[in-house]
């Protein structure tokens, strides 16, 4: 049974900036973000994105300097950090070397001068909550990594925080246990209920395990959504490059209006899509995964476009087989998923290559 | 918190590369057995010897029984633990401070925290009986205006005083190091949690630097328990250090109860050591990541910065008190019972170059030499200890450690005896400025080989495996790999061994066997035996501390230069 | 340092290896001394131009450490003369075979000072110079404290001047060891101790090194300090504030100068000395830096005016030195001083001052036997705690004059120390008591 009770909280970001060196370095601009309370929420991103930055301000440890910070509806950026509620775990775990696991995890309770016989049943609880039982007495060096992971949330959840911050909680695990970390994390939120945002560099990770994301480039949040939104439906190169892989052909709209648009691509030729679109250049967007290869002369769908092409180079994923193509001097990267028995694709051999316009996504320069 | 260990055991030494490290080690071992357990033995020997040359502790017992002997030591324990708490009461904030805030003073007090040490103890406490004695500066103007004198230098306390200004820097330097190391995010997670100012640095903050404050506050202790100079300059007997010096020193007296002295000064300073080794022991605090930041910084307001600078004013004046006190001597013409000297001079200066320049290159000679055989000791320790993991290391570099405990009195009397007769290309070993500069060269070690190892420890094994992963051998990569990274470290041991040895008097004093081979600190010594003498003396300490202050600063800013070019990208 | 800067820097060290070893060639002569700088630079600069190709090493070291570096040297490469104050160092050596026995004394020096015997009788060393123990004075301390000029010993007992004297040890320096000598020959035993006592009581501080004293007294930290005559005359040339006399019961005694057994350079040696003990070495004297003594009493004739000259009688030495009895009872001396006094100075120090206190408060509201409180007072803080019969027992002496290596003899000198130091101990802090009590019946 969980003891804890931990509130769903909202956490909205209004207009936030942070620069350095007088404004010469930004490192956030114009942060707007509302996240729902009880929400996994993840901040992905390439580093110096300013994900990290964001994380830390939220926690007290970066001033804003302009823009309000509302926790549960009250602004907090003049809060101290230490007043703030927000539980963080972060990325080096920050164990204390000089305390023992019960000691690291009472810190927090012992600050807010709790009594000691309710400290000690709420250290015990939080660490059968991690799995970690009987492991009170030890030092954190004498626990492996995934265990000093669990020590480092006991540690922040045991205070029952407004909300639970954490900063690439998974880097410094090897694969395997990253995994299953990220599936314990995921049960222990919905668990708790607890709102928590989630900082990544890690796509995978991100797309996983939270309800939504926003992806971070240069300080500026690109684009919010959940994880098959930003698959499938990126608004700029930057996401669409970043979320899963893509390809990305220069192409010229010719026509526009509230019924479509008529777009051509050196590589496709000339296709309606379904949107209108105000510009007149950009790029057409296709997912590898959403092209068919096969052999010259195969017939294909009636809607489908049809371009022939030859094989560079080939790499076996395992669940797929990605081929790097030529059609004429123009490359393009193609995916499919493989079933034992399939035959693959030499290179150096023609192929066909049949997409659906459905499949493309027009992204302005 | 990595998991080093797994990382590590691919670094499995190749059995030749042991055979050479054991030719090494036993190198090492011969010179330290040759220039320190031989010399410091004989010496030892006479404490447990009788007149026939029997084997006896009688000489223990009968030095048990002495009232005097047991208040000596129970005077030089105090004034070693009051020394500590009073260095630590100064270096705690300063240290603090200069990790804490950002603020301009901290390269001050970095560099002002190592003036004391350039000062040859027994020319500081003669400047501050100057300004702080019976009749000093400063109690003349407090006698003028308030009809008060205080007894600064009066006794234990003054000891203490002197002590404390002259070793806080042992702390001081230690605690900074060790609080640079702590990663930020210990103190962000428990401010995270709810704790914050005094509270934060009390349970976490000092807690993480505590191996680097014990390293120095061991330091100190050890220091002072062995200290003679300080005592015998404000007439201070009943101490264990005066009492040894006293009685090995009388006239033509063989006195064993001397030796017994120095033999339990000896024990006591090695227990002190390993008690703080045993505390040490697994508490490995430096927390700092690669890519990690720092401690946060952050400005003073306006009543912090002025208890800031209050109080590093204050011990500025405290430890440039001396210096201040022997550059007024320097230029003093007469300089009596009054607050400023009467006229002066440049006089003195001039003596100073016509008589003193070979002895400013034979500081310079014996010291270098000295510092440049300790970091080459101390980098080979370290790395066979470290890195080739060698058991026997761990025996060489506590014998290396011990020999902060060795008095250099013992150390020149041992060095005398137990080369008597030794001649090389027909001239007496004990007459040779090579036995200085062997003295230097031991009794600095510890210095040197300690920023050797925590150099070495700093530096990832990876570093060296991917040398050893190009096809570099073991004593390629030492050269190319190793060496360079711990540049820093190795020049800092070098400074510190270099400057220590610069104001070495009581091993130098019984070595010196001819005027052309005197170190400065023997010349300041000489000049200081007359009262005509004391203006050149203090004319000639002034140029070796301007000597030593200019080579500690300049090593600091190219350490400084280095390791900014060296910071990895956040 | 980059490491290629290592073999570089050993070849520069072997280098400087070979040629300072090839300096410490024939034609230098090494002397140990304890003398300042002024002096040994003035004798080493007169004597080289006399001597071309012959180079003076002067190795300054204290008498102590002076004596140590000729024993632990090798015979064939110790220094070769030895030149220092204290007569007892030159006993030590010579006992010890670090002596050369050798006809070198300057036949127109007379054979004693006084009682005192000017050249070794046995040959291992002769007087150089002759020196005489004083008071010296720093005037503006005295000025500023208000405090009358002292004349004698004896005016140093007074309690106006406690706090405000130094003198150094005995075991410390063979000058001290002389003064507290002369003082208890010429006051005799009990007498002596009484009066060293209480001017140790008075004293405020115990110096370690016997250079102390005139260095506190010349900088001010002291008001008056006992001195060796020419720390005082030096100083006074120096412009430093100080004046310098010699009380009536003082004594005359040589520094001495001798060759060393198993010196490098002996016939150099034997120069040197010659030329130390000539005419021309004992004028060198009458430099102002200098200020010491000749033996020669020709010589004074070239002395500057109002030059003290102890051959003529300008020094009023009272006590006729006896060398044999301080030889006899120097370790007893010296032990019994340090401790009784040096290392129980601050008892000392607390019980001559409370009862300076007592004195003062009798002598405005007179009491009698407050008075005799205060006599019972003095005499337990003053009084030596070896009476005069035990000092001349040979036996007991014989003691402190065995080779002091065996273990029983340790055993037995520790338990006497340790009498000695507890008796001093409670003997002040009796007097302490007894003091307070006078005081308080003064009211």
């Amino acid at each position: 049974m969980n003891p804890f009770t931990m509130r769903k909280i909202a956490v909205e970001a209004r207009n936030i900036a942070v620069s350095y060196d007088g404004g010469k370095t930004r490192v956030l601009h114009d942060i707007n973000l509302d996240i729902h309370p009880g929400e996994f929420f993840a901040l992905l991103g390439p580093s110096g994105s300013g994900k990290s930055t964001l994380l830390r301000l939220i926690a007290g440890f970066v001033p804003a300097q302009g823009g309000e910070l509302l926790v549960g509806g009250e602004d907090v950026s003049r809060v101290p950090a230490h007043l703030r509620y927000i539980g963080m775990v972060f990325q080096s775990y920050a164990l204390w070397p000089h305390m023992t696991v019960a000691q690291n995890v009472a810190f927090g309770l012992v600050e807010r001068k709790v009594a000691r016989h309710i400290i000690d049943k709420k250290v015990e609880a939080m660490l059968d909550l991690v799995g970690l039982s009987g492991y009170g007495n030890r030092r954190p060096n004498q626990l492996s990594g995934g265990q000093q992971q669990r020590v480092a949330l006991a540690r922040t959840l045991v205070i029952e925080p407004r909300v639970l911050l954490l900063d690439e909680p998974l880097s410094n695990l090897d694969a395997k246990l990253r995994v299953q970390m990220r599936q314990e994390l995921k049960r222990l939120q919905n668990t708790l209920g607890i709102t928590t945002i989630f900082v990544t560099h890690d796509q995978e990770e991100a797309l996983t395990t939270c309800d939504r994301i926003a992806v971070m480039d240069g300080g500026v949040i690109q684009q919010v959504g959940a994880p098959e939104e930003l698959y499938s439906r990126p608004v700029n190169r930057f996401v669409a490059n970043f979320v899963g892989s893509i390809n990305l052909l220069p192409a010229n709209v010719l026509a526009s209006d509230a019924s479509g648009s008529e777009v051509e691509c050196a590589l496709f030729g000339r296709f309606r899509l379904a949107d209108q679109l105000a510009v007149s250049a950009g790029e057409i967007a296709v997912r590898p995964l959403a092209m068919h290869l096969a052999p010259p002369g195969t017939p294909a769908r009636p809607d489908d476009i049809v371009i022939s092409a030859r094989i560079e180079s080939r790499e076996f994923m395992g669940e797929f087989v990605r081929y790097e193509l030529k059609a004429g001097d123009r490359p393009l990267t193609v995916d499919q998923s493989h079933r034992t028995h399939t035959a693959l694709f030499e290179s150096g051999s023609e192929v066909r290559v049949a997409v659906s316009p459905a499949e493309f996504r027009f992204l302005a320069d | 918190m990595t998991p080093q260990p797994a990382l590590r055991a691919g670094l499995a030494p190749r059995v030749p590369a042991k055979t050479g490290a054991t030719l090494v080690a036993l190198g090492i071992a011969a010179f330290l057995l040759l220039f320190l357990v031989l010399p410091v033995g004989t010496v030892i020997y006479v404490a447990f010897t009788d007149g026939a040359g029997g084997l006896t502790l009688s000489h223990f017992a009968s030095f048990f029984s002495l009232t005097l002997m047991r208040e000596s030591f129970i005077g030089s324990l105090s004034v070693a633990l009051a020394s500590v708490a009073a260095a630590s009461a100064i270096a705690l904030p300063l240290a603090y401070l200069t990790v804490r805030f950002e603020f301009r003073g901290a390269v001050l007090i970095q560099t002002l925290g190592v003036l004391p040490l350039i000062m040859p103890p027994f020319v500081g406490a003669v400047a501050m009986q100057m300004i702080f004695g019976k009749s000093g500066a400063i109690n003349l103007l407090l006698g003028d205006h308030f009809d008060l004198n205080i007894p600064f230098m009066e006794g234990l306390p003054g000891v203490v005083l002197v002590e404390t200004l002259h070793y806080f820097p042992f702390i001081l330097l230690n605690l900074v190091a060790a609080l640079a190391n702590i990663d930020g995010a210990m103190e962000e997670a428990a401010q995270n949690l709810g704790s914050t100012g005094f509270r934060l640095f009390r349970r976490i903050v000092f807690p993480l630097a505590m191996p680097g404050y014990i390293a120095g506050a061991s330091l100190v202790f050890v220091k002072v328990f062995d200290d003679l100079g300080t005592p015998l300059v404000l007439n201070v007997t009943n101490m264990l250090a005066p009492q040894a010096y006293l009685r090995i020193t009388s006239v033509g007296l063989e006195d064993p109860i001397g030796y017994v002295i120095s033999v339990l000064m000896i024990a006591f300073s090695l227990f002190a050591m390993w008690l703080s080794a045993l505390a040490l022991k697994g508490r490995d605090y430096s927390t700092l990541q690669r890519g990690g930041a720092a401690l946060a910084r952050r400005r003073l307001n306006w009543w912090e910065a002025v208890l800031a600078y209050g109080w590093i004013g204050l011990v500025l004046l405290l430890t440039l008190s001396p210096h201040i006190g022997l550059l007024l001597l320097s230029f003093a013409k007469v300089w009596s019972f009054s607050p400023l000297p009467d006229a002066y001079t440049l006089e003195h200066y001039a003596t100073i170059f016509s008589e003193a320049p070979a002895m400013m290159g034979n500081t310079l000679l014996y010291c270098g030499l000295a510092a440049a055989i300790d970091v080459a000791l101390g980098v080979a320790i370290a790395y066979l200890m470290i890195r080739v993991k060698l058991r026997a290391a761990r025996a060489l570099d506590f014998a290396a450690s011990a020999s902060l405990a060795i008095p250099g009195l013992v150390l020149a009397i041992g060095y005398l005896r137990a080369f008597k007769g030794v001649e090389i290309g027909g001239y007496a070993f004990t007459g040779s400025w090579l036995l200085i500069m062997l003295a230097y060269a031991v009794r600095r070690l510890p210095y040197a080989l300690r920023a050797c190892v925590a150099a070495l420890q700093q530096m990832h094994a990876s570093m060296e495996e991917a040398a050893a992963n190009l096809g570099a051998t073991r004593a390629r990569t030492l050269q190319r790999v190793v060496i360079p990274l711990m540049a820093g470290g190795i020049l800092a041991g070098f400074v510190t061994s270099f400057i220590t040895a610069a104001v070495e008097l009581s091993a130098t004093i019984l070595l010196t066997t001819s005027q052309g081979q005197a170190p400065m600190s023997y010349g300041i010594y000489l000049y200081m035996q007359s009262i005509a003498g004391r203006g050149p003396g203090a004319a000639l300490a002034i140029i070796a501390v301007l000597v030593v202050a200019a080579g500690t600063y300049a090593s600091n800013r190219f350490i400084r230069s280095r390791s900014a070019t060296r910071e990895m990208p956040r | 340092m980059k490491p290629a800067a290592f073999p570089h820097l050993l070849c520069a060290a072997l280098l400087c290896a070979a040629t300072h070893l090839a300096h410490a060639q024939s034609g230098t002569l090494t002397v140990v001394t304890s003398f300042p700088k002024e002096l040994t630079e003035t004798y080493k600069k007169a004597f080289e131009a006399k001597n071309p190709g012959l180079k003076v090493e002067i190795l300054n070291k204290n008498t102590t450490a002076g004596i140590a570096f000729v024993r632990e040297t090798a015979v064939g490469s110790r220094p070769d003369v030895f030149w220092a104050s204290a007569p007892d160092a030159f006993e030590v050596l010579a006992k010890d075979g670090l002596l050369t026995k050798y006809d070198g004394a300057n036949k127109a020096v007379p054979a004693k000072i006084g009682a005192y015997p000017i050249n070794d009788p046995n040959g291992f060393y002769y007087g150089q110079a002759l020196a005489g123990y004083g008071l010296m004075w720093n005037t503006r301390y005295l000025k500023a404290h208000k405090l009358p000029e002292p004349r004698e010993w004896a005016d140093l007992v007074k309690p106006v001047y406690f706090g405000h004297v130094a003198t150094s040890s005995p075991s410390r320096s063979g000058t001290t060891h002389l003064t507290v000598e002369t003082i208890l020959q010429g006051e005799g035993w009990t007498r002596g101790w009484s009066q060293v006592l209480q001017i140790s009581g008075n004293s405020a501080a115990i110096t370690e090194r016997s250079f102390g004293v005139p260095e506190g007294v010349s900088n001010g930290q002291y008001g008056i300090g006992l001195v060796i005559d020419f720390f005082g005359l030096a100083a006074k040339t120096s412009g430093f504030p100080v004046e310098f006399i010699y009380p009536s019961v003082t004594a005359i005694v040589p520094a001495n100068i001798g060759l060393v057994n198993g010196a490098k350079n002996a016939d150099a040696g034997k120069k040197f000395i010659a030329y130390a003990l000539g005419e021309e070495g004992q004028n060198l004297l009458f430099d102002p830096k200098v200020s010491r003594l000749p033996v020669l009493p020709p010589a004074y004739a070239k002395a500057p005016k109002g030059y003290p000259n102890p051959f003529s009688g300008s020094i009023k030495a009272k006590v006729n030195f006896d060398s044999h009895l301080s030889e006899a009872r120097y370790y007893l001396v010296v032990s019994l001083f340090d401790q009784t006094i040096t290392f129980r100075h601050k008892e000392l120090q607390a019980a001559t001052k409370a009862i300076g206190e007592a004195a003062a408060k009798l002598a405005a509201k007179p009491n009698a036997q407050g008075q005799k409180l205060l006599a019972d007072a003095r005499d337990a803080a003053f009084s030596p705690v070896v009476d005069e019969a035990r000092s001349r027992d040979a036996g007991f002496l014989q003691v402190f004059r065995s080779t002091k290596k065996s273990a029983e003899n340790t055993k037995q000198l520790t338990a006497l120390e340790e009498r000695w130091s507890t008796e001093a101990k409670s003997n002040y802090a009796r007097a302490v008591d007894l003091a307070q009590q006078a005081g308080a019946l003064a009211k």
